[in-house]
């Protein structure tokens, strides 16, 4: 890995280790000062047995809290790298870490039939026993018609593009598997504007589970792969557009600090509802007329949403709709961190984070919760029984 | 000072060849005795960059050197291959080097012996990524880095275990002769005043560049011009190999990794006297310059200190610089008519051991004695056994062992042998450098007169990115532990350890280097109150009456539709929150923006507003003050009734978000708070836990083992020596951690124990293990661990339960007291309706006649615009990043606006750390006017719809006057009523 990613601008004063969730949940952990770029100091020099790093949730509130820019959680996702390098990948961790191409090799199987295959309690015994915790909550697959719905449109459905330009949706694979409507709703929305919009079927995982497994290796194949794609889009005058704000945060800003030993091709990456937001912002879109969903909306900002540095486009655009009360709860971190919190040992830690949050969305006295990462949107669902829904899914339905 | 016996021969000078030559006699069976004026490797041996030398670099122009090099190279690689990094080196040569040199070079080092193997530049930019791509040729030599501190400690065990005598602290006054020949030296002690007598057959002087000194003293003349050689440390290791440039040798040639640095240097400048190693910025400058060829990102990485040492070189003939040879000399005195003295001078680090034994053959012809040299042979320490190995990988990270049994060496057991004891010394006392309480114990107790810089070298504490600003007070705490009869205060201890530091620092004050100054500042002059002046006088029992804050009662406000802002606040410090908050409360629809969570979580939690105003204590009523200060400092601006406006506004709403604030009563002067080092700190508003001393008071002082950042001994020693506690005792009692909490993962802080503490399980075994003190005062002292959420609650409840006063010391980061109060506003702002972005960077403004029309913020290629009416800017200064600051260039961030600063770089800090009035830097900022509004110097506004507040404004030092929160509310409130 290359050393051009330094750790010169930690001063140490620790502020990351303060908003760091785990490190408040756990005594095991480190903390992100010192599995990051204190411990950097050491790799750089040679020595990187230290298996604290296991425990960062890749959850990126180190970077965000930092006052000096120090990517903090970066660094802990190249340690883990070569931490792992030249260690056994335990089952739990490949399932999880392929959890991607599993869903594309079960993409023509019935949903019924995988999710009894996946939930029955004698699997969830099974991937207790191999580190997947029983009590964590699991995403379901969504019906086969939805998910193959979703992939109808891999090329140009018109020869010319629409009358806005076209749009290329990156839907990841929480989207792709389990809610496909997401993708659906946003397709829909985009096309209502003048959009002509296309789901590759080119794009592959983004690689962020791969790499949180420690799976570098694999990860950085797919990061290849997306970006060559993204690539060749781009060029074509095509907009990218994820659902996803992990994987948007991955393909669109993080691929250059991971893989910088590959060609350093930068091609943004929009998250979804801060795509909308922006058309909304610029008067192109106008949601004036969309129908009051009159209910007391409670809305969380995912992390690696907020790692994405433009605020809460999402938040923002829910407000602009007529009669709906947005609550920004603003109580943290889900606790479950892509799949972080559904390991044994872990699930402990999740779930103590995600109780702040959990609380702070029930005392909200709202009937619906409202985030962007599909992630979040089960574990908020599994903490508080409450519906979770896409804020595009929202303004879909209520245009 | 004490009787010293007899001795056969007497060394002078603790550095690399003065403790090699020790050893080597006493190797032989000779009675010996060393004397250094300062601690051992004081002088040159480290101050070099710490290059073991193949002999490539001296092959054209010193072939008997050079081949002497690579012979001792690897003798040093056998017997000492705990100090020794075997790195390899490149020769590198840049695209603009004389190709003519090169085809003098490879065929010379050939001649030498030297392996000089050519490698394509191509795999070399493959193994050394930063490397430029300017490279005509590179070879691959044996070079390696070496550990001049640990060699010559190392050395120093091994010699004194052979029955020399090591005396640090020692100097030599004079030289007794009889009959033309040597009998004895008159040493002293540092402190001891009175000189003492020691007899010998033989004295050497191994001083270095104070040969020429030390000759003077036997009245004779040694031809040594000191030589000094500017080094530039490296916070990261960017290179893995030794980098040498491929020309004739010059200035700014070498690079060398270095554990978890890299060393870079060296100049040569003649000076007149060898202590004379002062470093200018405008030479620093220039080294970066010729570094840049090899590493052209050079100026990215951040330096951590410049620092320049003195080489001996020997010029009888007076000529300097690199003209002198670099080859050592053995000048047997007794050709100029006195017998029994030689000096060994000149030469380098990598035959040190050579210039020992050809020294130590001739003291032993001279003394009749035949035993042959072992030094070559036989290695400095033992490596350690597998059982002890295996003892200390039950304690510690194989990582961290590694490193304290390299430097360690033979006494690594005594360090495991602590940790056994007492596990939680396991933690990290210097984490930049991997250092546990451990380790560092084992070195403190092995003198009692070891100042923090002594233990500094034998362990690297104090010498990572923080340059000390974590690990100076938890040093300062367990030495006080170690040695708790020791006299020195607390307060002087870490002072003259920080002002070691920043002698490697001012010259280098820019960018990454000041805001770790300024970060400093914060812990050691703000939260610490370290240097500043302590009160004359406190309030009696009865007096310094504090009252609540009454909660305001504003009612919640929903946050209202995006679109048609009014405010754009950028910056959510403590400015910026209080202008989002007044801004909202005159019914204005806010946003607040924010790049990282500031510091406001490891602040003291207060809010100070003046402390001190020319270098005199504020006691009484700090708003009374204002009328002290310069008409440009921001309170002069704003005024004093309208700053005590914004205390009493921020006060409301931090009390009605949960956290009750107490100011003191009218009439009644600041609050002086106890700080972590014993020390008081005047604050104006005071959050739970934090209540005034007064006359009366005498207390315990609790602390809890394995805490970090709090010592119970240190705060209890340096309250007890305060002149306004004379008479009172402060006793120190320790409890132990929370069971669970106890030798974890993660070392321990205040914030863990708080966090436990807001549970009703931590509450109960806070006020048992308090109880169980039995401490006979009515006061308690304690680190900050009442709680984040609860702490008003807990102080309430256990101050009733166990009728005693708690009083929180200030603690450094991560403190609680300052999460605690980021905490309730951050509840105040989601009250007030404020909608508050995180993580979203302003990097640049859309300005049309002098209006700003919007913020840009640029992330992936993506960009987004944020408008509004107004903008309050509260970026912060240097260390926010509010404020950019390269030499030569200084400007605000977002409106590049000039900041005017002082021309020489030289003339931005002041010559001490603490130095009792503003630094330079620390008063830079943004000019602006009453409205808060940047202007030109000539009064002309430069952007009419742009306030600004908190420390991106100029002509103040929160640092020296206690009065950053003050200046952030008065200024951001301000700020938030012309919006």
């Amino acid at each position: 890995m290359s050393r051009r990613f330094n750790p010169d601008e930690c001063t140490a004063c620790a502020v990351c280790t303060v908003h760091c969730p785990v490190a408040a949940a756990t005594p095991c952990f480190r903390g992100p000062k010192m599995t990051g770029p204190a411990f950097e100091r050491l790799r750089l020099f040679g020595l990187h047995d230290d298996d604290s790093v296991e425990y960062c949730s890749n959850c990126k509130n180190c970077d965000i809290s930092c006052p000096s820019g120090v990517p903090v959680s970066t660094f802990n996702m190249l340690a883990r790298a070569a931490y792992s390098r030249d260690k056994k990948i335990p089952p739990r961790d490949l399932l999880i870490g392929f959890s991607g191409d599993i869903g594309k090799l079960v993409r023509h199987i019935p949903a019924f039939l995988l999710n009894f295959g996946m939930k029955n309690p004698l699997t969830r015994l099974l991937l207790d026993i191999i580190g997947l915790d029983k009590r964590a909550p699991l995403p379901a697959f969504a019906p086969l018609n939805q998910r193959q719905a979703l992939f109808r449109n891999t090329k140009h459905i018109s020869g010319d593009k629409g009358r806005r330009g076209a749009v290329a949706l990156f839907p990841g694979c929480f989207v792709s598997y389990y809610e496909p409507g997401v993708g659906l709703d946003i397709i829909s929305l985009l096309e209502k504007v003048g959009y002509e919009v296309i789901v590759p079927g080119d794009f592959v995982c983004c690689g962020l589970p791969l790499l949180c497994a420690g799976l570098y290796d694999a990860a950085r194949e797919r990061a290849e792969k997306n970006r060559r794609t993204a690539l060749g889009l781009h060029e074509q005058g095509m907009t990218i557009v994820s659902p996803c704000p992990s994987c948007a945060l991955m393909v669109g800003q993080e691929y250059e600090a991971l893989f910088p030993e590959d060609a350093p091709v930068s091609v943004p990456v929009h998250e979804a509802a801060s795509f909308v937001y922006s058309l909304v912002e610029e008067g192109v879109f106008d949601i004036a007329g969309a129908r009051p969903i009159a209910e007391r909306l409670a809305y969380h900002a995912p992390c690696h949403l907020r790692a994405l540095g433009m605020g809460r486009p999402g938040l923002e655009l829910l407000s602009r709709m007529p009669g709906v009360r947005v609550d920004d709860v603003n109580a943290g971190c889900c606790g479950l961190s892509g799949s972080y919190g559904m390991k044994k040992g872990k699930y402990e830690i999740g779930a103590q984070t995600g109780s702040g949050l959990f609380a702070a969305i029930r005392e909200s006295g709202a009937q619906l919760c409202v985030s962007e990462c599909g992630s979040c949107r089960t574990s908020i669902e599994h903490g508080t029984g409450l519906p979770v829904a896409h804020p595009l899914t929202l303004l879909a339905r209520a245009l | 000072m004490q009787k010293l016996n007899d001795v056969s021969v007497v060394v002078v000078g603790g550095g690399a060849t003065g403790v090699g030559l020790a050893r080597d006699i006493a190797m032989r069976g000779v009675s010996c005795l060393l004397v250094e004026q300062g601690d051992l490797c004081a002088g040159a041996t480290s101050r070099f960059h710490g290059l073991l030398h193949s002999g490539a670099r001296y092959a054209v122009g010193d072939p008997e050197a050079a081949s002497e090099c690579a012979r001792e190279n690897a003798i040093l690689r056998r017997i000492a291959p705990e100090c020794v990094e075997q790195t390899e080196g490149f020769f590198v040569g840049h695209a603009e080097d004389d190709p003519a040199w090169e085809a003098k070079w490879a065929p010379a080092c050939a001649r030498c012996g030297i392996p000089a193997v050519p490698v394509e530049p191509r795999e070399a930019l493959g193994l050394e990524p930063e490397l430029t791509a300017d490279v005509r040729a590179v070879y691959r030599v044996p070079d390696s880095a070496v550990d001049g501190f640990r060699m010559v400690l190392h050395n120093a065990v091994s010699a004194e275990r052979y029955g020399a005598r090591i005396l640090t602290y020692t100097r030599l006054t004079g030289i007794e002769t009889r009959g033309g020949r040597v009998v004895g030296v008159w040493l002293e002690r540092r402190g001891a005043g009175e000189k003492c007598f020691v007899a010998c057959e033989y004295l050497v002087s191994a001083a270095g560049a104070w040969a020429g000194e030390t000759a003077r003293l036997a009245g004779l003349e040694v031809g040594v011009s000191p030589d000094r050689g500017l080094l530039l440390a490296f916070n990261h290791r960017f290179t893995e190999r030794v980098i040498n440039r491929l020309r004739k040798p010059a200035d700014g040639d070498i690079f060398v990794p270095h554990g978890t640095v890299v060393i870079y240097g060296t100049t040569s400048v003649p000076v007149r006297h060898p202590g004379d190693t002062g470093v200018e910025t405008e030479e620093v400058l220039r080294l970066l310059s010729d570094g840049e060829k090899l590493f052209p990102r050079l100026r990215d990485y951040r330096m951590l200190r410049a620092f320049a040492g003195t080489r001996p070189l020997y010029a009888p003939d007076s000529s300097t610089g690199r003209s002198a040879t670099r080859n050592f000399v053995i000048v047997d005195h007794e050709k100029e008519g006195l017998s029994g003295m030689a000096t060994v001078t000149g030469g380098k680090f990598t035959s040190f051991r050579l210039m020992a034994e050809k020294t130590a053959d001739l003291v032993c012809a001279r003394l009749g004695v035949h035993a042959p040299c072992r030094t070559a042979e036989e290695r400095l320490t033992e490596a350690p056994s597998e059982q002890l190995i295996e003892r200390a990988r039950n304690i510690f990270p194989a990582d961290g062992m590694r490193l304290a049994a390299e430097r360690q060496g033979g006494d690594f057991e005594r360090t495991v042998a602590i940790a056994e004891q007492a596990r939680w010394k396991k933690s990290l006392l210097c984490e930049c450098e991997f250092v546990t309480y451990a380790e560092f114990e084992a070195v403190a107790s092995q003198s009692p007169e070891f100042s923090l810089g002594d233990i500094r070298r034998r362990t690297r504490m104090g010498m990572g990115t923080c340059q000390g600003n974590f690990c100076a007070l938890r040093a300062g705490a367990a030495l006080a532990e170690i040695n708790p009869a020791s006299a020195s205060s607390p307060r002087k201890t870490l002072e003259e350890f920080l002002e070691e530091r920043w002698r490697g620092i001012r010259p280098l004050l820019w960018g990454r280097q000041l805001r770790e100054v300024e970060l400093e500042r914060g812990i050691y002059a703000a939260l610490m109150n370290l240097e500043g002046p302590q009160p004359t006088s406190l309030p009696a029992r009865g007096q310094g009456r504090i009252r609540s804050i009454p909660a305001a009662k504003t009612r919640d406000n929903p946050q209202r539709p995006a679109g048609d802002d009014d405010v754009i606040v950028v910056g959510a410090g403590l400015a910026g929150i209080t202008a989002a908050l007044r801004a909202a409360h005159r019914g204005r629809k806010v946003v607040l923006l924010s790049a990282g969570a500031g510091v406001l979580s490891i602040s003291s939690g207060s809010i100070d507003v003046l402390g001190v105003v020319n270098n005199a204590p504020i006691c009484g009523d700090p708003f009374a003050s204002f009328d002290d200060l310069a008409p440009e400092h921001p309170y002069s601006l704003v005024g004093a009734a309208v700053a005590a406006d914004a205390v009493d506004f921020i006060a409301s709403r931090v009390s009605e978000a949960g956290l009750p604030l107490h100011v003191p009563e009218k009439g009644e002067g600041n609050i002086w708070l106890p700080t972590a080092v014993g020390t008081l700190k005047p604050v104006f508003a005071v959050g739970p836990g934090m209540s005034p001393l007064t006359a009366a008071s005498s207390a315990a002082v609790a602390g809890i083992r394995g805490l970090k950042d709090f010592s119970a001994v240190l705060a209890a020693k340096g309250l007890s020596e305060h002149p306004l506690f004379a008479g009172k005792t402060f006793s120190p009692l320790n409890f132990d951690a929370p069971r669970h909490l106890r030798a974890t993962g993660r070392d321990l802080t205040s914030l863990d124990i708080s966090r436990f503490v807001d549970t009703p399980a931590g509450t109960d075994w806070l006020r048992k293990e308090l109880a169980s003190l039995k401490a006979a005062s009515d006061t308690i002292l304690l680190p900050a661990v009442l709680g984040v959420d609860t702490a008003a609650h807990v102080q309430r409840t256990l101050e009733e339960k166990l009728d005693v006063s708690l009083v929180e010391c200030v603690c450094p980061p991560p403190a609680v007291s300052g999460l605690r109060m980021q905490k309730a506003l951050f509840r105040a702002l989601r009250k007030a309706g404020v909608r508050v972005f995180d993580n979203v960077a302003a990097q640049e403004a859309i300005v049309e006649n002098r209006d700003c029309r919007g913020l840009v913020v640029r992330q992936g290629g993506i960009k987004r615009i944020f408008t509004a009416k107004s903008y309050v800017i509260a970026t912060g200064g240097v260390y926010g990043k509010g404020i950019s600051s390269q030499p030569g260039s200084i400007f605000e961030r977002i409106f590049h606006l000039p900041v005017a600063a002082p021309a020489r770089l030289a003339d931005w800090a002041n010559e001490r750390f603490f130095s009792h009035k503003p630094h330079a830097f620390a008063t830079l900022g943004v000019r602006v006017n009453k409205e808060l509004q940047a202007v030109a110097e000539d009064g002309t506004v430069a952007l009419s719809n742009v306030h600004f507040a908190g420390s991106i404004l100029r002509g103040y030092d929160f640092a020296t006057e206690k009065s950053g929160s003050g200046v952030a509310v008065a200024t951001g409130y301000a700020a938030g009523d012309r919006v």
